[in-house]
């Protein structure tokens, strides 16, 4: 089986990687299609991914039904946007996760390759190779001048966009994000919150991703965003010596109880579940705790969220506790 | 400053239009912003974009005009209202409209990126963008090179 999910650097700081394509297919208008347009282009994709037996077994294709239970899960695993959640359509992924293409969004075919930490170069590379099979496929709606054609003018060009999750609470927390965010904005990047477009920051993560598609190549954008990424890792490490040096009792009082929290818990919700990740997160990283990978933290982020918990609210929050009880097992409070 | 349609909130946003020689200008908060201009997607509102729409309808979507895409029905109004194309051809038909839309947003209107193995039949144009790249980056010594290289190909092209 083929691994699509990529893996990079930061992990204590950089959640997720994520490198998405926008394609449409020639013939086909970009709005008033319907259901049955789209499986017939989900059953191009899926036709040309059959085309390729290194890969041909690695990929399912399933419908996403408008709405459902099934659909909010999928916009929580980051496997499709929360606009094909309402509108339906067809997701053909990797049974890893790592590579996704969502047919049915704005645009005909998104095609995304996910990976954990700092890694946009190699999910570039993955996503190029995957793009190239469809294109050799499929004909697309490609201009010399304009590049690939996007319903939305923000997407022309390469149709690429390119973010990293960042987790950045002490920036959040004591006023350092406008500055940050004017001058990601100066590098023609802009800062999200971790669902995307329109979505509120939870749990102090944020998506820097770039607003230029077009007059950029492919490498040019991603070399530009690892530069603002690490850009914004470095504001954000200098955030927290300044905050240690400020009052240091204070911060790691707030890390070794958030420990205490996620390790005894019987019953958390999930604010409270993702705070306490966030100070683990800044424990690990600054020193005053160890023994979880900050990955775990990071990927149980995701993992306590209500869809994917299931049951009611209360039976959730017992849920919640068991599984940061167990995710937080072996972390262990410094001196 | 106060945002100058509800005067509570912070003004974020400078706008700006003309109707009909008509020039008004109005500094608006984000909310504001958002609800005048009918929830312009997620476009955002920036000063940057202020008048994007060269004599800008965006507060009104209705006085688009009549024109329609041949292709995929999309009226000029309901481009402009919506930002979005409604297929490929709307890139030809409303070229008017959406040429200095692209440049504003994109800061550019030439695609330099990579393209569908079909279309790749000009190495000039790939070496056109490795050059784009290298100027843009800076790297002069690379962009002369890449210059000389486009030069011996077009020579020997001719």
């Amino acid at each position: 089986m083929s691994t699509f999910t990529q893996k990079g650097g930061f992990t204590d700081l950089a959640a997720t990687t994520r490198v998405r394509l926008a394609r449409n297919v020639r013939g086909y208008t970009y709005r008033g299609l319907g259901l049955g347009e789209y499986k017939e282009i989900a059953d191009k994709v899926w036709t040309a991914l059959q085309s390729a037996p290194a890969i041909a077994s690695d990929f399912t294709m399933t419908e996403v039904r408008a709405g459902s239970r099934e659909a909010a899960a999928l916009v929580e695993k980051h496997l499709i946007s929360p606009d094909l959640a309402r509108k339906g359509g067809y997701l053909i992924a990797s049974t890893d996760g790592g590579a996704a293409i969502m047919v049915g969004e704005e645009d005909h075919i998104r095609l995304q390759v996910l990976g954990t930490g700092l890694c946009p170069k190699e999910c570039m590379e993955t996503a190029r190779r995957l793009a190239g099979l469809l294109e050799s496929q499929i004909q697309l709606d490609y201009d010399e001048k304009l590049g690939y054609l996007t319903a939305c003018p923000s997407n022309l060009g390469t149709g690429l966009r390119a973010s990293v999750m960042l987790h950045l609470p002490v920036l959040a927390a004591y006023g350092g994000l406008p500055q940050m965010m004017s001058w990601a904005g100066r590098q023609g990047f802009t800062v999200r919150g971790a669902y995307g477009e329109g979505s509120k920051a939870t749990g102090s993560f944020f998506q820097l991703s770039n607003q230029i598609t077009l007059g950029l190549s492919e490498d040019a954008i991603i070399d530009k965003l690892i530069d603002a990424a690490t850009g914004v890792i470095e504001a954000e490490k200098k955030a927290r010596e300044q905050l240690r040096t400020r009052d240091e009792i204070g911060l790691s009082d707030k890390v070794c109880r958030a420990a205490g929290t996620l390790k005894t818990a019987r019953c958390i919700d999930t604010a409270e579940a993702l705070e306490c990740l966030s100070y683990a997160l800044i424990g690990l990283q600054m020193g005053y705790l160890r023994g979880v990978p900050a990955q775990d933290i990071m990927a149980a982020e995701q993992a306590v969220r209500p869809v994917l918990l299931g049951g009611t609210a209360g039976e959730r929050d017992v849920k919640r506790a068991a599984f940061l009880r167990a995710v937080s097992e072996k972390l262990e409070v410094l001196d | 400053m106060l945002c100058q349609h509800c005067g509570v909130n912070e003004a974020t946003t400078y706008y700006k239009q003309n109707i009909n020689g008509q020039v008004s200008e109005m500094h608006l908060c984000s909310a504001c912003a958002q609800k005048l201009t009918g929830g312009f997607g997620g476009m955002g509102f920036s000063p940057t974009l202020q008048s994007f729409w060269g004599d800008s309808t965006v507060l009104q979507p209705g006085l688009g005009g009549g024109r329609r895409c041949r292709t995929c029905g999309m009226t000029e109004s309901e481009l402009r209202r919506t930002a979005r194309a409604g297929c490929a051809d709307c890139y030809q038909n409303f070229a008017d409209i959406l040429t200095p839309y692209i440049h504003t947003r994109q800061g550019s209107t030439a695609h330099v990126g990579s393209a569908p193995a079909q279309e790749q039949s000009d190495p000039v144009a790939a070496l056109r963008a490795k050059l784009g790249d290298a100027i843009a980056s800076e790297q002069y010594e690379e962009a002369a090179r890449l210059r000389d290289e486009i030069r011996r190909l077009e020579g020997e092209q001719q």
